[in-house]
């Protein structure tokens, strides 16, 4: 009685008579939630093109320009620790980010009064945090070091830290002039802390500075210098500032050297603040960042709590972690495995007691049947549900935009009726048949039909036999206009189906390339886009290796000649 | 400031368009009459709209609020209830309504379909092109508190205020924060200290003028108005700068729960009470004209605690019963109602009250609990100098769309230029409400 019994034709010609989504194809579309212009399909990327593809990375072809980002609250936060070594969230007062997709930047939003406001109370409020012993030590100044010579040296460090570029000598003279003034108040401590404050409430400090290149040339684009390139790295990598090391590689100007960026990228990754970075990618990618906020309904789900919604991030995190350190490092494990790392709050949602001898950190065996990768964890099933019942829609248009790009326009300019009130005798799926008539499908079947292959799933993740009293039907199919779409009976084999489809490689390419570089793609990228894509495979789907092949792309190590 | 300009701009440009296209559309001849002002402004937003009934029954000028507005009543002649407004979207669908409406909600904007389900609005808030006229003497141009607006939805961007396109101005959720900004670190010190205080503030703020006027030239020119912003945004901070340590004679403001607390459910009612307290001290001192005041956000999964369903707002919105829907909308009249008490509780000179110099506006960013477009439950009231009749209920014979709200806020708060939106190009969308 479903599409997934129809053909493809046939939906072609449903969503053609349909004045529903303004006539489009619901299926045209690939260019994911990130908003920008769109690099024409995943899919059509991941087909591949023949040898005389027009996206081959030449090395004078025109770039993407990175727009002027602000730091995101995390990465002030990081910032701040790494750089006056003060543990605090003072960015928790900032305003939201923006996202880019499903990832916090800030590459659109001018800062309003507000942001500004806190950025300076921020600042005042750090610089408080320090007295001179913590000053005279982040300088490096010795004890016999004067006061004023300890400034200079602590505005050389902080500065060129602080700013990820060389300090100019106008700099050093215009925070030497802080620090002359707030000496006035209270001596050497005075005058250090108004001098740090105004280093932390600066721009330079504030946002990814990438300066205007000044070299002439014919070539549309131009290398970013090595220290804009060590900072890439370490945000992309670590979410803070560059460490000694790489800025010793940035100061010697070996970063614009492929194979050293390579070396210093390996050594980033292998570091426990790149598995922070991945566990920050993997809570944002799913939606699953504010999973302790979650509220379920309380007599129907009556177990559920904090600690629950907690265990259910970690229990992801740690799944996560797990496959991404692994030897095959394997993007389909990610989406297939019946194994993962249960915290014990989580174990009455799985219905699993722990064999004897295991703890949380062993691998729990599940059943193959029910649990097939992170997208069957009760963390992703539960973030994409209501509180008291199931909702397809949810959990197909976050699979559809997030997990394999596949673009969905809202349905502007129709009158959609709304679906009929909750009923306890009704099933989930028997309330979405509205969504069938001609008008709703051409957009809803392929989110509807990839939503009710999860319904064996509840609101917190449990596996259920039945809903409204009733047999679950779980069949539905992948509708995207993928060589894997068709017809799948389950969520397990939904699964399967994800990991085998091209689009989900496409679409994790180009999630991780939004993160490493705080924008959305447009059709400049494509060369890089590509290149990721055809890496991807050979690799064997190797994450690992997608996230060290991303700092070498064009659009990671090149700028544009002339930026508007 | 460049930000304030582009806003400025870019409407006059769309302004513009609609002339071309709808002859119509004419900017009104207002000059000679000057438009009655109210001295403030405050906006205010609840999420999901009222069930079904919110109505007041009778006639225009005698009529009964009904068991929804009731909590209203003792304000009924300064209030203005219209019914037949439209919300900014046009469908009628659960998950997009959401972020269509709020976008749409002060702005006027609508969506061009091009960011998904967390599109920002492309124009500027009313709020916002009213503090770019006559915000600029004010210590603050405008303020923004909010009480959990800033959770995270799936579906919809939280943000209804926004200084231009795609710039959303959050609301500020933590009354600590609030309290800071409005007065300082500078509460109860001597007069030495808070000079050296503002000295030192200046003096950063002087670096940062340097630091940005270094790196302008540098930049990419489509990055430039990133840092014009920050540019405006340390002159604002400058004007408060003076305004430092001033004292003024409103009521302390006490148990403020800590950050984290504010965001607990069970804090919620209290925290929407102690921004209220705050606006309306803020007004009260003359630090602001403009003020608005966000009651969470659309899509919001918070259960309020001790009123007749446990149900989150938008689940009881959503997918509850009538008495779900109705025990939710009573708990956001009452605050409505607790702003309008606050705000005649305060003398001012004359025997006025700051309700009468102040013109609230009320509304949603859709009409009933079940995401319909219309009606929108809007309210006005307090003062609105004369433009607004108030003790009335206006029900439109013909639905029209909010834009006519919008128009005439703007008018009463002496923008007169400004008599519909680019948007929004039916003849029906054009100038003032009909009744005005």
């Amino acid at each position: 009685m479903f599409s997934r019994l129809r053909s493809v034709e046939a939906l072609v010609t449903l969503a053609a008579l349909s004045t529903a989504c303004q006539g489009e194809d619901p299926r045209a579309g690939a260019a994911g939630s990130g908003g920008g212009s769109g690099v024409g399909g995943a899919g059509a990327a991941a087909a591949g093109l023949g040898s005389s593809d027009p996206r081959a990375c030449a090395l004078d072809a025109a770039v993407a320009a990175t727009p002027l980002r602000r730091l995101t609250r995390t990465q002030y936060d990081n910032t701040v620790r790494d750089l006056l070594g003060l543990a605090t969230h003072e960015a928790a007062a900032f305003p939201d980010d923006d996202r880019v997709g499903a990832f916090p930047a800030n590459p659109r939003q001018s800062v309003t009064d507000a942001h500004v406001r806190r950025f300076m109370d921020a600042a005042e409020h750090l610089a408080d945090q320090l007295d001179a012993a913590a000053l005279r030590k982040l300088a490096g100044c010795a004890a016999a070091t004067a006061d004023d010579a300890c400034a200079d040296q602590l505005i050389q460090v902080t500065g060129s830290r602080g700013y990820r570029r060389p300090l100019s000598q106008e700099q050093a003279l215009d925070l030497r002039a802080v620090y002359q003034l707030g000496k006035q108040g209270g001596g050497f401590e005075s005058g250090a802390r108004l001098m740090i404050e105004a280093l932390l409430a600066s721009p330079s400090f504030l946002y990814h500075v990438e300066l205007k290149p000044t070299i002439g040339g014919t070539s549309a684009n131009v290398p970013l210098s090595d220290w804009e390139l060590a900072s890439r790295l370490s945000y992309f990598l670590w979410q803070t500032l560059p460490d000694a090391e790489l800025v010793h590689k940035a100061e010697a100007g070996e970063l614009s050297d492929a194979v050293a960026l390579e070396q210093q990228a390996k050594r980033l990754l292998a570091d426990a603040r790149a598995e922070q970075t991945l566990a920050y990618f993997t809570e944002n990618w799913l939606g699953i960042a504010s999973l302790q906020q979650l509220t379920r309904d309380s007599a129907k789900f009556p177990t559920f709590d904090a600690t629950q919604a907690r265990a259910m991030r970690d229990e992801t995190l740690a799944f996560v972690k797990h496959v991404f350190q692994s030897d095959a490092s394997s993007l389909s494990e990610l989406f297939t495995a019946s194994y993962s790392f249960v915290p014990d709050a989580l174990l009455p949602v799985y219905g699993l007691t722990r064999p004897d001898r295991e703890s949380a950190t062993d691998a729990l065996q599940l059943d193959p049947t029910e649990r097939a990768g992170l997208l069957l964890q009760p963390s992703v099933l539960a973030a994409h549900a209501p509180s008291d019942h199931t909702s397809p829609v949810k959990r197909g248009v976050f699979i559809l935009s997030d997990i394999l790009c596949h673009e969905i326009k809202p349905p502007v300019g129709i009158k959609v009726p709304e679906l009929p009130p909750l009923d306890p005798n009704q099933t989930t799926r028997e309330r979405f048949l509205q969504h069938e008539q001609p008008g709703c499908s051409g957009c809803h079947a392929p989110i509807d039909h990839l939503g009710f292959t999860f319904e064996h799933y509840d609101s917190v993740g449990a596996f259920r036999e039945t809903d409204g009293g009733k047999a679950i039907n779980d069949s539905g199919s992948l509708e995207i206009g993928s060589s894997v779409d068709g017809p799948v009976a389950g969520a397990t084999e939904m699964a399967k189906k994800i990991a085998s489809a091209p689009e989900l490689g496409a679409c994790v390419v180009r999630q991780w390339h939004r993160f490493a570089l705080g924008r959305s793609e447009s059709d400049a990228d494509a060369c890089s886009l590509h290149s990721l894509e055809t890496n991807l495979e050979s690799s064997g789907s190797s994450l690992r290796e997608l996230v060290l092949a991303i700092p070498l792309q064009n659009s990671f190590r090149l700028r544009p000649a002339n930026p508007q | 400031m460049t930000h304030r300009k582009f806003a400025r701009r870019s409407l006059l440009h769309g302004l513009g368009a609609s002339l071309l296209a709808a002859p119509l559309l004419g900017v009104r001849e207002v000059r000679g009459q000057p438009a009655p002002t109210a001295k403030n402004l405050v906006v205010v937003t609840w999420p999901e709209g009222l069930e079904t009934g919110w109505e007041p029954t009778g006639t225009q000028t005698a009529f009964t609020l009904g068991s929804l507005l009731e909590p209203l009543t003792p304000f009924q002649d300064q209030l203005l209830v219209i019914s037949g407004l439209t919300s900014g979207f046009n469908i009628f669908e659960s998950l997009l309504a959401h972020n269509l409406g709020t976008l749409s909600l002060w702005t006027g904007a609508r969506s061009k379909g091009v960011g998904g389900l967390k599109e920002l609005a492309a124009s500027p808030s009313i709020d916002q092109l009213i503090a770019q006229k006559s915000g600029g003497n004010s210590t603050f141009a405008s303020l923004h508190f909010g009480a959990q607006t800033n959770r995270d939805s799936f579906i919809s961007t939280p943000f209804v205020h926004f200084s231009g396109p795609e710039q959303p101005v959050p609301a500020e959720d933590d009354p600590n924060v609030m309290f800071n900004q409005i007065f300082g670190s500078a509460l109860n010190q001597d007069a030495a200290a808070i000079d050296a205080l503002k000295k030192r503030r200046q003096s950063v703020l002087d670096y940062v003028r340097k630091d940005i006027k270094r790196l302008q030239p540098q930049l990419a020119s489509s990055d430039r108005p990133k840092l014009d912003a920050h540019l405006g945004g340390i002159e604002a901070i400058e004007r408060s700068l003076s305004a430092l340590g001033q004292n003024c004679a409103a009521a302390p403001v006490t148990n403020v729960p800590s950050r984290d607390a504010a965001l607990l459910d069970e804090k919620f009612p209290s925290v929407c009470r102690l921004q209220t307290d705050l606006l309306v001290t803020s007004l009260q001192c003359d630090l602001t004209r403009v003020a608005t005041l966000q009651l969470s956000n659309t899509d919001s999964q918070i259960k309020i605690p001790n009123i007749a369903t446990t149900r989150g707002v938008h689940e009881a919105q959503h997918s509850g019963t009538q008495a779900d829907r109705i025990a939710v909308g009573e708990f956001f009249v009452k605050q409505l109602a607790y702003v309008l008490e606050r705000l005649k509780s305060v003398q001012v000179a004359n025997g006025r009250t700051l309700l009468d110099d102040t013109l609230v506006v009320m509304g949603s960013e859709m009409g009933i609990g079940t995401h319909a477009p219309d009606p929108v439950p809007f309210l006005i009231a307090g003062g609105g100098g004369s433009y607004f009749k108030l003790g009335r209920y206006e029900k439109l014979a013909k639905t029209l769309p909010h834009t006519r709200l919008l128009v005439s806020v703007l008018q009463a708060m002496g923008r007169s230029d400004i008599t519909g939106f680019a948007d929004f190009p039916d003849p029906d969308a054009q100038g003032p409400l009909p009744f005005v």
